[in-house]
């Protein structure tokens, strides 16, 4: 088995193909100083002699120390020269942005691919690539995008196509998703998919795998590595080019061979990967593997605040497959108690609990909180708040915000896990509350989703990966 | 056939309960909603104890109001509600709504009689009631609302919805969206008026062109069945209905003391009569957006065009998961395509569907003969286009700009998929794209697939009543 571990740790980083504020500069000069890497960088330009405040180099062969990798961002057709260079440089890894070659179906693109690839098997030179954004590793200040995330998690990625790389990324930075490593490999005219897969499942800083893949290059290695990985952690893979005109973008875009959807489900399936279908998805089901161990069953305990929207809550989450139980009559009762019906008529104890309006007082809140953390007829909570125009500003913003630190503090008491579906409108003054409220919540381990069905969905496909396991 | 129009227009609103506390529900639910609205009709606050709120002469009895009064907006508790019945029946009261809960859906005794008496007292005394256990009313062309930060504009969608939360819940989502409603109904426990009046309502009502409901159980089922068929003839009808689960059903006896129904027969009533069935409230407004922005596409067949191979590919999967096709271009329109956009100058564009326009960076110049190329090819009855957003690119508004120009002159519908990281920074962005893409007739939606499957069900509607 390869050791890829030395591409995670460069000492020096040379960057092809910059000049003051190109995009390759920008993808991936810019963010190597901002995210605080603490190797050399070394910008290489025929002419500049300063780029972005660093000095610039002429070529590889110019930089006066070691080069550990090299980011090329410089046009297909000279590509070739630069390998050899890196070659003479013994430059360890060599990733390649630029595209233009098999996956652009043309003969001269092919051809170039195939002279990299031998120049690198020749040379000892790894590339990643062509055709892909390379390495994100918060942990060591590595990255190809700005905005992303500095402080690391436990989510390994690898991810054939650079942009959806970068959009789960960022989709799941906002929801507190955090990775240990992420590598977008293209092309894979070396590195592949087989190569990064087997690395994730020995890599302790990655506790769960997710992968998007749209084809593969080297099928029975993969199917190896997959099998390996999914013994040792959770696997999530999100299939690109499932359908037939899918398929036929796939063979466009990274030059790999789709194959059939029902092949792969099958084999997903077999092997006790999880498979998912679009990144809001994929995003759902990394919360509960990021926040929780694993439930001790699908009872669920439902719980809503300020509004009347008991019977959708109940109907996703029965239509998900987790179980809805009824409430005992002394559960009821010690919940009347905390909520009397005189007091809110609006209210139920059933489950859903409806605390109404009321549930905004962050007293009744905890205990009908912690009273149902008691009954050991539910398994975990799902409580469900809802927010819009009419909480921005007036009074129902204090109380809300008193709720979210009495959750806060009531969370740390109980035993059982808690999720929170925050239904929002989505325009701006609204997002800004919602994502405030997220954020607070997280660090109580409680993820946050933005629908019923969608939280319904995800918690029970955690619950399943735990079943099968046993 | 019940000629609610009146319901509608109250001359003057006596809001009975309100107290001096600004956060009671008789207050900002009720009173400061129609301060705000500007309605234009007499506001009569009603309780013996104060004299004045929020600037408005409070009564200390529905009989003490001087004028007529048309309507009531009542937020006693129950016990109080047969008297207040009787007050207005002395007063010439014609609709009556109950906020009031604590009724048959306690499923106790005392409620359920309660109810049955103002319900008794309403048929005797000729007074309609809408509730009890809800919210009413919101029609923003009288300036009635129940809730303060509803649009002030009207839209052309009908909702008739059993729950007041929900009513709340889907105004505000909509909302967000640029949905506009003609008139919305919460009619909580319908022990009058229910769901089969307001459905015959909203199937006569020229300001209505869609209808929406959110039903947990029917109070006049045969009724109800026939107003739904008569009205599906006449308008699209998208129905959520509460209560399909066993433990959904439990929560519609707590919620408003209706019978759910077996869930696969309304599904298969539905189905026979031509209404589209949503399970979420995201779901029915993607479909709302399509209904009031877009003409129905002729066809299956899609074009994508946006930025980046790999969300091409999720696209693709996308919409053939929905049944779209995603059909590959002949030669003729590839070669069209690579004359706007040719390889050596626009690197890592691709010319077939979807169009990769990455080499393009959304150059506004080439954009639009894209776009116009793509909407001229015959084999293809609509244009999805998709973006990504980053804050703070003008690029984004430009592609926008050129968008919504190039629209105006194509024949075929256009969605755009607005994908963004749910950063409030970016939000800010996408909802201004948002906005300006729904001015210009172009629905947006927040992910592939619920674009894909959107359109795919808009599509359906209108194939089966061809």
């Amino acid at each position: 088995m390869p050791d890829l571990e030395f591409i995670f740790h460069p000492s020096s980083i040379a960057v092809a193909g910059v000049s003051q504020h190109n995009s390759t500069a920008d993808m991936f000069l810019d963010p190597l100083i901002q995210s605080g890497y603490k190797g050399k960088i070394y910008p290489i330009h025929h002419k500049a002699n300063e780029v972005s405040g660093l000095k610039a180099y002429p070529s590889i062969m110019d930089v006066p120390g070691p080069v550990d990798h090299v980011t090329c961002g410089i046009r297909a057709t000279r590509t070739p020269e630069l390998m050899r260079e890196c070659a003479a440089k013994r430059v360890k890894l060599v990733q390649i942005f630029t595209a233009g070659f098999s996956e652009s179906g043309e003969e001269e693109g092919i051809r170039l691919e195939k002279e990299i690839a031998e120049i690198s098997r020749r040379g000892n030179v790894r590339v990643l690539g062509p055709n892909c954004m390379g390495i994100y590793y918060p942990d060591l200040g590595i990255s190809y995008e700005p905005s992303f995330p500095k402080d690391g998690g436990r989510i390994g990625f690898l991810a054939q196509s650079g942009g959806n790389s970068m959009r789960l990324v960022m989709l799941g930075a906002a929801r507190g998703i955090r990775f240990s490593k992420v590598v977008s490999y293209g092309n894979a005219c070396d590195i592949n998919e087989a190569d990064l897969m087997e690395y994730l499942a020995d890599d302790p800083e990655s506790k769960i795998i997710i992968g998007y893949i749209e084809g593969t290059r080297d099928g029975r290695r993969f199917v190896r590595a997959l099998q390996k990985a999914a013994e040792a952690k959770p696997v999530i893979m999100f299939k690109g080019g499932v359908t037939e005109a899918g398929t036929r973008a796939v063979a466009s875009h990274t030059g790999s061979l789709g194959g059939t959807d029902a092949v792969w489900s099958s084999l997903f399936r077999q092997l006790g990967v999880m498979q998912v279908d679009d990144m809001e998805e994929l995003i759902d089901l990394l919360l509960p593997f990021q926040h929780w161990q694993p439930l001790r069953g699908k009872r669920v305990g439902l719980i809503g605040i300020g509004g009347g929207y008991s019977v959708l809550l109940a109907d996703a989450s029965a239509r998900a497959g987790l179980i809805v139980p009824a409430f005992t009559e002394e559960l009821k009762s010690s919940l009347r108690d905390i909520v009397p019906r005189e007091a809110d008529p609006g209210t139920s104890v059933h489950n859903p609990v409806d605390l109404s309006v009321s549930g905004w007082n962050p007293d009744i809140f905890s205990k009908a909180l912690e009273t149902v953390d008691k009954y050991d007829g539910v398994d975990f909570m799902l409580l469900c708040i809802s927010l819009h125009a009419g909480c921005i500003g007036g009074p129902l913003k204090q109380m809300i915000d008193k709720a979210v630190d009495a959750l806060v503090i009531t969370k740390k008491k109980l035993n059982k896990p808690v999720a929170m579906v925050i239904l929002e409108d989505f325009a701006p003054e609204t997002r800004k509350l919602s994502s405030g409220i997220q954020e607070i919540v997280r660090q109580v381990n409680i993820p946050v989703f933005p629908s019923f069905n969608r939280a319904a969905r995800a918690i029970s496909r955690f619950i399943q990966y735990h079943e099968r396991r046993q | 056939m019940p000629d609610l129009e009146y319901v509608f227009h109250p001359r003057s609103i006596a809001i009975v309960g309100v107290s001096r506390d600004s956060s009671s529900y008789a207050t900002s639910s009720f009173l400061k909603p129609l301060i705000q609205f500007g309605y234009e009709g007499k506001t009569y606050p009603v309780n013996p104890e104060v004299s004045e709120i929020l600037g408005v002469k409070v009564y200390p009895g529905i009989s003490d109001i001087p004028g007529p009064v048309d309507y009531v907006i009542c937020c006693l508790r129950a016990e109080l509600t047969p008297k207040l019945m009787r007050e207005c029946v002395t007063k010439g009261v014609k609709v009556i709504q109950f906020f009031t809960s604590g009724f048959s859906e306690t499923g106790q005794e005392k409620g359920i009689r309660l109810e049955r008496e103002i319900a008794e007292i309403a048929h005797q005394g000729g007074i309609r009631v809408i509730g009890p256990n809800c919210m009413g009313i919101y029609c923003p062309s009288s300036r009635i609302s129940f809730d303060a930060s509803f649009p002030k504009e009207s839209g052309s969608i009908g909702f008739l919805c059993q729950s007041g939360g929900n009513s709340i819940e889907l105004v505000q989502l909509g909302n967000a969206r640029g949905i506009r409603f003609s008139k919305v109904v919460s009619f909580g426990n319908a022990c009058d008026l229910n769901e089969a009046d307001f459905m015959d309502y909203f199937a006569h009502d020229p300001q209505t062109e869609v209808i929406v409901g959110y039903l947990e159980g029917m109070k006049e089922g045969r009724r109800f069945i026939n107003a739904l068929r008569e009205a599906a003839i006449a308008k699209p009808i998208i129905m959520l209905k509460g209560g399909e689960g066993e433990a959904g059903i439990e929560a519609v006896a707590s919620h408003t003391g209706a019978l759910a129904g077996n869930s696969a027969v309304w599904g298969s009533l539905f189905r026979q009569l031509g209404i589209i069935q949503v399970h979420d409230l995201e779901e029915l407004v993607d479909l709302l957006l399509l209904f009031q922005h877009s003409k129905p596409p002729k066809g299956r067949r899609v074009g994508l065009v946006g930025t980046g191979g790999g969300r091409g590919i999720l696209a693709t999967d996308s919409c053939e998961r929905e049944g779209l096709a995603v059909p590959p271009f002949p030669e003729a329109v590839r070669r069209k395509l690579r004359e706007i956009a040719p390889e050596e100058r626009y690197h890592g564009t691709s010319v077939r569907n979807p169009v990769d326009s990455a080499g393009l960076d959304w150059n506004p110049d080439i954009f639009p003969k894209i776009l116009k190329t793509m909407a001229d090819y015959d084999g293809l009855d609509f244009i999805l286009a998709y973006t990504r957003v980053t804050f703070g690119t003008e690029r984004v508004a430009k592609v926008i700009d050129s968008l919504t120009e190039t629209k105006k002159d194509l024949d075929k519908p256009v969605a755009m998929v607005v994908r963004h990281s749910e950063e409030p920074k970016t939000v800010s962005c996408a909802f201004e794209i948002q906005n300006r893409c729904h001015q210009s007739g172009i629905p947006t939606f927040p992910s592939f697939s619920r674009a894909a499957r959107a359109i795919s069900r808009f599509i359906e509607y209108h194939e089966q009543r061809k």
